[in-house]
Order: C-alpha cells, then sequence, then structure tokens
C-alpha cells in the first residue's frame, strides 16, 4: 500500500507559476539532484523530516523528554535557552512535534493517498476552467514517487483536469518516464549544458536529462523550459548560449523562462539544519536577465521572465 | 521611493490633484447657519424648518472658483473641509474640539480662537435637541447601556452622519433639470384637496421640495455670478474663457436639463453637493455614471463638441472634487471609520436593466480617470458579468494594480439575485449600484441603507461565560448557564445562539429609533425629490417614499472569529477530547497565560479562508442564524430587515471589547478585517482555498453584501500575464457565489517603510475597510492590522 501513498510537503491553492492559468501546485518529497542553489531543500529526502524553527521555541524542553533516540540537546548557543536536534541522531519519528506547542518543531511531509490528494487538487476546479489552469506536480522531484505520480496524473486525466509535470529530467524508471510521456504539459529544468559543471553543481551528470528531454521533445510533447540564472553557477554567457543553441534545436519547447536566483530558501535550511552553500552570491540584475532574453529570443525562443 | 501614481493626465489635474493632498480643516460655516435657521424657524413643521435651513445655507454660505477649476461648486470653505451638523449629535464637537488635531488618527488641523468661540456660541442650542440626544433619551436604559458594546455605529445620528449610502435618480436631474422636477411638484400640489389629513400632510413635504430645488437652482446661480466676475477681472484670455464658460453653464444647469457632457458633469456635481450639504453622510455616490452619462457623451463626440481627452479631464475633476469633502467624526466613532472616506462610489459595467452588456466607452473612461486621480473619496466598484469582456475586467485589473488595490468587484450573479430576493423586480435588479462600502441599491427607486455592526464574537464570549463581558465583567447578556457543564458541541452552539437571539433585538431596537427619528425631524427633501415616487407619494425618502422598496441592514461582525472558535471547541474538546470544558474556560479567563498549550491545541484547529467545510459550514451556520435573526423583525415603514457580513474598521475598536477566544486569539486584540475576509494571517493556503470558502457562504442570506479583503504581493501580478490570471481568479469568485472581494497590492516592506518614513508616502492609499484610505493618516494600530493580513507572494 505504501506505494499509493504520496510523501507532499507543502500546497499551493492558486499558484499563478507553475503553468498555464491557475494551479494548485504540490509539492513531492524526494530529488536525484542536489542543486547548490535548491530553493526548495525540504524537497531533497524522500522521508518526512523535523522542521524546527528556533524563533518560535522558548525552550520548555518537552521535546527532550519525548525523543526516543536522545537526538534533541539543550541550550546549544548556551544564551537564549533553546534546543537543538543531532540531525544524524534523529530518525524523524516526529514524537517532538506531538509535543511542542510553540509550533516550533514541525514535520515536513505529509502522506497522501492519490484520491485524498485528488479531492483538494479537484476544490480548484472552477479556477482552471476560466483561467485555463490546472494541476501541477512539483517538489522536490515528483517522478522520485513513480507509482503515486503516475496514478495521481491519470486520475487527472480521467476528470479532465489539466495536469503539468515540473521535472529535473533525470528519470530512470519505467513508471516516471510513463509520468512524463502523460502529463498534459511539462515544466522541464534545465540546468547547464556542461556536464561536468552539471555535476558539480547538481550532483549529477546531464547526459540522462538532455536524452529524456530530446526524446519528450521528438514525441511532441508540450514543454516549458525552466532555466535558473545563478549568478557565478549557471550564468555564464558560454552555458547560456550553449543552452539556447540546444533549445533551438528541439522541437515542442513552447516557452523558456528564466528564473532568476532569489533566497526565499534560505529559511528553511535553518529549519532543517543544513547548510546554507550559496553565501554572497549577488541578486540578477534585471539588465542582465534581459540581455539573456534577447539571446534566447535571437535564437528563436519564445522567453519568460519569472515561471 | 514609490511609485508615482495619479499624475493626471493634463497640468490642470495634477495641479487641483496636489493641493487636495493636505490635512482636513474644520469647517464651521454650515453648523452655524444651520443653527441660525432654526432658531428662526421654531414652531413650524419639521420639514419646512429642514429646508429653510438648506435654503439658508446655500445662499449664504461661502462659495470660491479655484485656479483652474472646470467644475466648480464646494461643500465647505477649506479646501479637504469637514463639515459640522450639530443637528446629529452636538456635544462632542465642544469635548472633544482640542482633540481633533491631536489624535492618532483622523486628525485635523488645528481651529482658530474665533472659530473656536464662534462654536462655543451656537451649539448649546442643540443642546437637548440634536438627533442623537434625542435617540438617547429615547431608548430604555436597560438598551442604552450596551450602545457599542454588542454593537458599533447603530445609530447613524450618533455617529454624526447622516445614512448616506442613498441611490438617487441623476438622470431625472440632466433630462428634467429642477426646474422640470419642480414642475411636477406643482402637478402634485395642485392635485391636493387640503381637507383630507393625507394631503395636508403631503403639502407640507411639496412645499419644503420646492423650497430645496429653488436654492439649489440659487446656489448654482450664485457661481454663475461669481465666475462672470471673475472673468471680467481675468487677465489671462484662456483662463478668461473658461470663466465666461462656467458662468454659463451654471446659469444653465442644474435649472434646466443638461445639453453636454459638461454640463451634465457640473449639474452632477451640484446636485451630489447638495445632497451632502443637506444630509452629509458617507456612501452618496454617483452610481451608475457610465450609464446615464453615456448619451451625453456619445453626442457630444458624434458632433465634435468634445474629444475624449476632454471628457476624460472632466471626469478626473469631477473625482478631485469628491475630495474636497470629510466628515468630522467623535473619537470613539472615527475608530469605526477610520480614514476620512466620503465613498463615493462610481458603479461601472455589469447588465443594463434589460440583461446586456452595460460596458461602454465610458466605462473605460471611468476607469482610466481614476488611474490618473487614485484619492481616498471617489471608489470605483466594477460590475462583474459574464456577459462584460474580459479587456474591461483586464483594465479594471491594471488599474487595481496601479493603485496598489483600490477598486472593488463585485459579482452581477449574486446581486442581482439577492435583490429580487429581497423583493426588487428582476429590471430593477440589474440596474443596481453599490453604494458605501458594500451596500446594493437600485438608484431612483429604493433605498437600502445599513444600521451598525454587531459584535458577534462578544455574543460568543457571552455564551461561553455566562452572559457576562470577560473583559468588564459586566452582565450583558442573558445567563444561558455555566459553560464548564457544557456536555456537547450543540450545547455550546445553543447557548451561542440564545445570547444572539436576546441581543439582535437590541442592534435592532437601535436601528430602527434612528430611522424613525430622521423621518420625524431630519428628512430629505431635496434628495427625495431626486427619487422616482416620492414626490408622486409627497413622502420623503426616509419616511416611505420608496415603498416598498426598502430595506434597512444589520452588519455581522466577527463571523471568522466566531466560526474559527466553534471549529476549535467542536473539535479539540468534544471529538478529539484533548481539553475538557473546564480546562478551556480556565484558559481563557487567562487570556491563554501559561496555556500554551492549550493555544497551540485550538489555534492547529481547522481556521476559515483555507477551503476547509469543517470549519466554513460553521462560519454559514453562524451569519445564516444571524442573518434569520435580523430578518425576523420588519424595519421602519415595512422596510426589508436585512444583514451583510462587514465590519468597517470597527474590528479594532470591537476587538477591544471581547476576551480570548477559542480560535486562539487573544483579549483585545482586533477581530476579523472586512467582513468575511479570514482572521488575519489564518488563510495560508493560497488564493483560491480563501476565495473558495467565501463562496461557499449562503450569499442569499447576506442580501446587504459581504466584505473580502485579500492582499497581494505586487510581484504576484508583475506582467501582463499575471494580471490575466488575477482577472481569471476574480472572475472565478464572483461567479461562484462571492459578492464582493477587493484587494490591497502593496508589499509589507513598502508599508513598514511608509510607518518609518510617513513623508515620502503621503499618497499611499490603502484598502482599509470597504473604502480606501491614506496609510499615513491612520493610526498605528490599524497600520498594523493592514500589514498582519496574509500575503499571497509571488512564489
Amino acid at each position: 500500500m505504501e506505494n499509493n501513498r504520496g510523501l507532499v510537503f507543502h500546497i499551493i491553492h492558486g499558484s499563478f507559476v507553475d503553468g498555464y492559468g491557475i494551479r494548485t501546485t504540490v509539492f513531492l518529497k524526494g530529488c536525484p539532484l542536489r542543486c547548490i542553489w535548491c530553493c526548495n531543500p525540504e524537497g531533497q529526502s524522500s522521508h518526512p523530516e523535523i522542521k524546527f524553527t528556533s524563533s518560535l521555541c522558548d525552550g520548555c524542553g518537552k521535546c527532550l523528554q519525548v525523543c526516543p533516540e536522545k537526538a534533541i540537546y539543550p541550550d546549544p548557543g548556551g544564551e537564549d535557552n533553546k534546543v537543538g536536534i543531532d540531525r544524524e541522531l534523529c530518525t524523524n519519528c516526529g514524537r517532538c512535534v506531538q509535543a511542542c506547542y510553540k509550533g516550533a518543531l514541525d514535520m515536513f511531509g505529509k502522506y497522501f493517498t492519490v484520491g485524498e490528494l485528488f479531492a483538494l487538487v479537484k476544490k480548484d476546479e472552477q479556477f482552471y476552467r476560466q483561467s485555463g489552469g490546472g494541476a501541477t506536480l512539483g517538489g522536490g522531484e515528483a517522478t522520485c514517487q513513480p507509482s503515486f505520480t503516475l496514478q495521481f496524473i491519470r486520475k487527472c486525466k480521467e476528470n479532465y483536469i489539466h495536469v503539468a509535470l515540473d521535472t529535473c529530467g533525470y528519470t530512470k524508471t519505467a513508471e516516471g518516464m510513463r509520468a512524463l510521456e502523460e502529463a498534459d504539459l511539462l515544466l522541464f529544468d534545465l540546468k547547464g549544458m556542461d556536464s561536468r559543471e552539471h555535476l558539480k553543481n547538481t550532483g549529477v551528470p546531464n547526459e540522462l536529462i538532455l536524452g529524456n528531454l530530446r526524446r519528450l521533445s521528438e514525441m511532441g510533447k508540450a514543454i516549458i523550459i525552466r532555466v535558473p540564472v545563478i549568478p557565478g553557477y549557471t550564468d555564464s554567457e558560454r552555458n547560456m548560449r550553449a543552452t539556447a543553441e540546444f533549445l533551438a534545436g528541439l522541437k515542442s519547447v513552447e516557452r523558456v523562462d528564466l528564473l532568476a536566483f532569489h533566497e526565499y530558501g534560505k529559511v528553511k535550511y535553518e529549519q532543517l539544519g543544513k547548510e546554507y552553500k550559496l553565501k554572497n552570491v549577488q541578486n540578477i540584475s534585471n539588465e542582465r536577465l534581459e540581455e539573456i532574453k534577447t539571446l534566447y529570443e535571437s535564437y528563436g525562443l519564445n522567453v519568460q521572465l519569472g515561471g | 521611493m514609490v511609485d508615482r501614481i495619479g499624475m493626471g493626465s493634463s497640468a490642470r489635474v495634477k495641479k487641483l490633484r496636489d493641493r487636495i493632498l493636505t490635512s482636513p480643516e474644520i469647517c464651521i460655516e454650515r453648523g452655524y447657519l444651520m443653527t441660525k435657521s432654526y432658531m428662526e424657524t421654531e414652531g413650524e413643521p419639521a420639514v419646512i424648518r429642514r429646508a429653510k435651513a438648506l435654503e439658508k445655507i446655500l445662499k449664504e454660505m461661502s462659495i470660491s472658483i479655484e485656479d483652474g477649476e472646470l467644475i466648480v461648486g464646494r461643500g465647505s470653505s477649506k479646501l479637504r473641509g469637514g463639515v459640522l451638523t450639530p443637528e446629529l449629535n452636538s456635544s462632542w464637537y465642544l469635548e472633544e474640539m482640542d482633540l481633533l488635531s491631536e489624535r492618532e488618527w483622523d486628525r485635523f488641523a488645528l481651529l482658530t480662537e474665533e472659530e473656536k468661540a464662534k462654536i462655543k456660541e451656537f451649539l448649546p442650542y442643540w443642546k437637548r435637541k440634536s438627533l442623537f440626544s434625542m435617540w438617547s433619551a429615547r431608548i430604555p436604559e436597560n438598551a442604552l447601556r450596551l450602545y457599542n458594546k454588542i454593537q458599533a455605529g447603530g445609530a447613524f445620528c450618533g455617529n454624526n452622519q447622516y445614512y448616506g449610502h442613498v441611490g438617487v435618480d441623476y438622470e431625472r436631474v440632466l433630462t428634467k433639470g429642477l426646474t422640470g422636477i419642480k414642475k411636477q411638484v406643482d402637478e402634485e400640489l395642485g392635485k391636493l384637496n387640503l381637507a383630507k389629513v393625507k394631503d395636508f400632510e403631503k403639502y407640507q413635504f411639496l412645499k419644503a421640495v420646492n423650497i430645496t430645488l429653488e436654492a439649489a437652482i440659487g446656489f448654482a446661480r450664485r457661481y454663475a455670478e461669481l465666475a462672470a466676475s471673475m472673468a471680467e477681472k481675468e487677465s489671462d484670455i484662456q483662463r478668461k474663457a473658461e470663466l465666461e464658460r462656467i458662468a454659463e453653464v451654471c446659469n444653465w444647469v442644474p435649472a434646466n436639463p443638461a445639453r453636454t457632457f459638461y454640463e451634465a458633469i457640473q449639474s452632477l456635481w451640484f446636485s451630489f453637493l447638495v445632497i451632502q450639504i443637506e444630509s452629509f453622510g458617507p456612501g452618496v455616490g454617483f452610481l451608475r455614471a457610465d450609464q446615464y452619462l453615456y448619451p451625453f457623451y456619445k453626442k457630444d463626440i458624434e458632433e465634435g463638441r468634445i474629444t475624449r481627452e476632454e471628457a476624460l479631464e472632466l471626469i478626473e475633476l469631477l473625482y478631485i472634487k469628491t475630495n474636497e469633502l470629510v466628515i468630522p467624526y467623535p473619537t470613539e466613532v472615527s475608530k469605526i471609520f477610520a480614514g476620512f472616506t466620503m465613498s463615493a462610489n462610481v458603479t461601472l459595467g455589469g447588465l443594463t436593466k434589460d440583461g446586456k452588456d452595460a460596458v461602454n466607452e465610458l466605462s473605460y473612461l471611468f476607469l482610466e480617470a481614476e488611474k490618473e486621480v487614485g484619492l481616498n473619496s471617489e471608489d470605483i466598484i466594477i460590475r462583474v458579468h459574464k456577459k462584460n469582456p474580459d479587456a474591461f475586467l483586464i483594465k479594471a485589473c491594471e488599474v487595481a494594480k496601479a493603485l496598489r488595490g483600490k477598486i472593488k468587484f463585485v459579482s452581477d450573479e449574486t446581486i442581482i439575485q439577492q435583490l429580487i430576493k429581497d423583493g426588487k423586480p428582476v429590471e430593477y435588479a440589474r440596474d443596481y449600484a453599490i453604494t458605501g462600502c458594500n451596500s446594493p441599491t437600485v438608484p431612483g427607486y429604493s433605498l437600502d441603507i445599513p444600521g451598525g455592526i454587531v459584535n458577534l464574537p462578544l455574543m460568543l464570549e457571552l455564551a461561553l461565560n455566562n452572559g457576562v463581558s470577560r473583559i468588564t465583567g459586566e452582565q450583558i447578556g442573558p445567563k444561558t448557564g455555566d459553560p464548564r457543564e457544557f456536555k456537547s458541541y450543540d450545547e455550546v452552539w445553543d447557548a451561542y445562539k440564545k445570547q444572539v437571539e436576546a441581543l439582535i433585538p437590541v442592534a435592532l431596537l437601535f436601528r430602527n429609533v434612528d430611522k424613525q427619528l430622521f423621518a420625524e425631524f431630519l428628512q430629505s427633501p431635496f434628495q427625495s425629490a431626486l427619487y422616482h415616487n416620492c414626490i408622486e407619494k409627497g413622502l420623503d425618502v426616509i419616511n416611505g417614499g420608496t415603498a416598498p422598496y426598502i430595506s434597512f441592514a444589520i452588519s455581522l461582525g466577527g463571523a471568522p472569529n466566531v466560526g474559527d472558535s466553534l471549529a476549535a471547541i467542536k473539535k479539540v474538546v468534544f471529538e478529539d477530547k484533548k481539553v475538557t470544558m473546564d480546562k478551556l474556560i480556565d484558559a481563557l479567563d487567562k487570556n491563554f497565560e501559561g496555556e500554551e498549550e492549550v493555544l497551540h491545541m485550538l489555534k492547529a484547529a481547522p481556521k476559515f479562508g483555507n477551503n476547509d467545510d469543517y470549519v466554513d459550514s460553521i462560519v454559514n451556520d453562524v451569519l445564516t442564524h444571524a442573518a434569520g435573526e435580523v430578518a425576523k423583525y420588519r424595519g421602519f415603514r415595512g422596510a426589508v430587515s436585512n444583514a451583510a457580513a462587514g465590519v468597517i474598521t470597527a474590528n479594532i475598536p470591537l476587538g477591544y471589547l471581547v476576551g480570548a477566544l477559542p480560535g486562539g486569539r487573544r483579549a483585545g486584540e482586533p477581530l476579523a478585517e472586512g467582513g468575511i475576509s479570514p482572521y488575519q494571517g489564518r488563510n495560508v493556503c493560497g488564493p483560491t482555498a480563501t476565495m473558495m470558502s467565501v463562496a461557499k457562504l449562503d450569499h442569499l442570506k447576506l442580501t446587504h453584501g459581504s466584505v473580502l479583503n485579500m492582499r497581494f504581493s505586487p510581484g504576484a501580478l508583475k506582467d501582463e500575464s499575471k494580471i490575466r490570471k488575477f482577472a481569471a481568479l476574480i472572475r472565478t469568485f464572483l461567479e461562484a457565489g462571492g459578492a464582493l472581494v477587493q484587494f490591497n497590492i502593496v508589499s509589507t516592506d513598502v508599508l513598514r517603510d511608509a510607518q518609518r518614513y510617513p513623508e515620502k508616502y503621503k499618497d499611499l492609499l490603502v484598502r482599509v475597510a470597504t473604502y480606501s484610505a491614506y496609510f499615513v493618516e491612520l493610526s498605528p494600530e490599524l497600520q498594523n492590522d493592514i500589514i498582519a493580513r496574509f500575503e499571497f507572494q509571488e512564489v
């Protein structure tokens, strides 16, 4: 039965990004990539994870008493009377979340059956009808939960609800590939053309991704490409040009969205006890974005700034 | 820095717009002249005294024409003038004269010693004669002690406002002229047989109407003379010609039918102004201006008499004029209506009387003009019907974005059904306009006005404290039993219902006596002449002149707090049994001090605004039940008694009176704003979820309207594709059962910056309640309440 349940860490009812029209975006946990700039680090692991917001903690210590692994320790900074979590010891069992009444301890990730999740998505159907919108599966990487994702896509299609899949394209499983093939729209991330750089930035080489993208494009899938523009990582003239050139050779790319670097994800690294590796990255200027846009357009691509 | 908005489409508009961005001042002329007239007319019939007072004011108040003005006529002697209405509520002027320039919000410039002395001289006349003193004397003591506790703003006279919210038929003035209307009055007078008691009553009223019509014509002629004499002395050739034109126009209208778009706008402005001078109140609007002005515009354009740009400028000048007036409120009352608005509504789009798409070129022009002006008193309402083109709605969204919100969007589908349910014929219903905050009315044919905001969360508190206020210890409601003994959710619900059933009648008493006193002492003969049936019937508008099309409403405040609280009790106490009633009541008594664990569990229960039927259905029960209690009793002159989900800014003062609530709100904190907006910050699932929570409520039980405020970050609407999605969002909400939605499209950063550097943000408008106000003129508390509203972000 585990297969029928998907692990979801967030749902937005009424997103103006993530595809055409008004969307309900569902974020699934688990991702094969570890992008340095990842803004959803809570989407990386395939398991529920403890979220700790220290600003809400008043150091009452109830969590210390219930933790079976003794993973929580008191007074880490020595002054503010709060707690710390040893993530090595923590098994994410969630008992501390039950004990915390300040809301400082919470859980990233909740299981839903396909039916339960679909019922939530369906609540927004009237908005899809008016706007040409639908559901979007994002994450994390939805094809990391291939069976659930495929079933959910099919459920949407049975009900004539448009479904988009936001993917990094690093998919090996048969069901994952079926999910990519059956979704109405792919939001396909392209994070670098040089495989070695890609490996350095994301933890995986890019051959599988490019191959999948080529194949899906050959099939004529509706695809929106999403290019993260991260200063010092992906924004080199060489990479931008190579990306545009590659995309210009594909068949069914409807649009290229340039996603500018932002720091909205930073707080979540703290909540997960993870290190935020992007330090001192400058925000990208609008002028530079416009330049890149012009470059892509010179290859005949339809470009949008932002998702 | 803030982007500059409202530059005006011409240098003239820009100059006049900049001038109005100044501190309000009190003008004592109206109050003084009103008093003198009343001293002179003692012993005459009340309605005649009213007419003569208006006549005196219009004859003697100072008049002026500002440099650059094309549309003329002032309601006060000050640039942004607050007018005195001592006939409504007089004593507070004496008590708060100095406070007016010191209080934290709605501040007025200091009065001069001379002005103060004059006020002290004439105000005592009203000591036992002002409407509010008579009202207070008539209300039984055991009810009067509940005033401004169980409700707010329940007596217009106490608020120091006339009831406003009226929808006259301006078309009558534009097509017949006041002389034409006067002819009709004379005909009716000719039919009377004064031996008949009823006819003699009509006679007094009709005579009064004639006095006011002539007075209004005389007022315009004073402006004609002034313009002519200014023209003589003017050396600038262009301005001289303009003044000559003004003289010509004011000589002709509003006495005669308007012949051009310019005359129509001037005639409209005089009509509006005289309505205000007679009965000074918020929510008197221009109604469906894109409909009744269209024939004038079309003819002028076709005959080459005016250009689109000239028409645009005239509309902008009209908007600016509405900002010359503000209402001075007593300090306590100003907490309910904070922000100096006149809510001069303009309702655009929607359906025509015969069910066709009503959007025309003027609808667009009125929108465009608002983008150029964007001040707080003119208030644009977009009626949205399936038949209206997307281009119109999207244009309105663009203007909303440029003005950081401001525009109201209302549902034709919902509101037409509501009006039909309240007994209006379908052709009337289709011709509705919005007045005030959220009140639908049929211009020229019906009177639909509000009457106070009841404090529903207080009633829940009483149910959970055996009728006693937790804040004051006063026995306010009936003894509905020791809440610690309640054994089921139904017992809680029953106790709450009993409190509501005992206290809503008190709010109705306040409301009804208020209307009755207006009918007895302060009729509005000029305004009445601008309806279809008042002259035929010989009855003032407040005295049944529009019967049977009258409704008086009660607004229901804080329903989301009651819903959140009842849902928390149902879930945490009776279903999950995590907390006992005993423990819950302890926690409320302690305002959750030391009860954080209980508070956390209560907060985790379902909250309104997230499209969760568990709690949404309870909010619906709360509204439906209270609306049912309101509807049980007819209003004055047989009025339909109906309800709205609205709270204006009373969510803050009403919140002071309510202790801790089981939904997790602490004692004294504001209640949910808007009326049906989720409690600030509780709607976390996204905009469609919030909208569906509201759209699913039974709006046929809330026929006086409901108010949803939402806040978006400007980034969420950054380009055209996002604006289209925003338009689709609005359309879906309004077609799915919602009634009204409006927005603040401003980031928290900007609002915080404006708190720090108010001088940089003089014209930063925000949606406060169902109207706009300058952010920097609000109290820090209200500013923070706006910041606390959940901001839907770009990502």
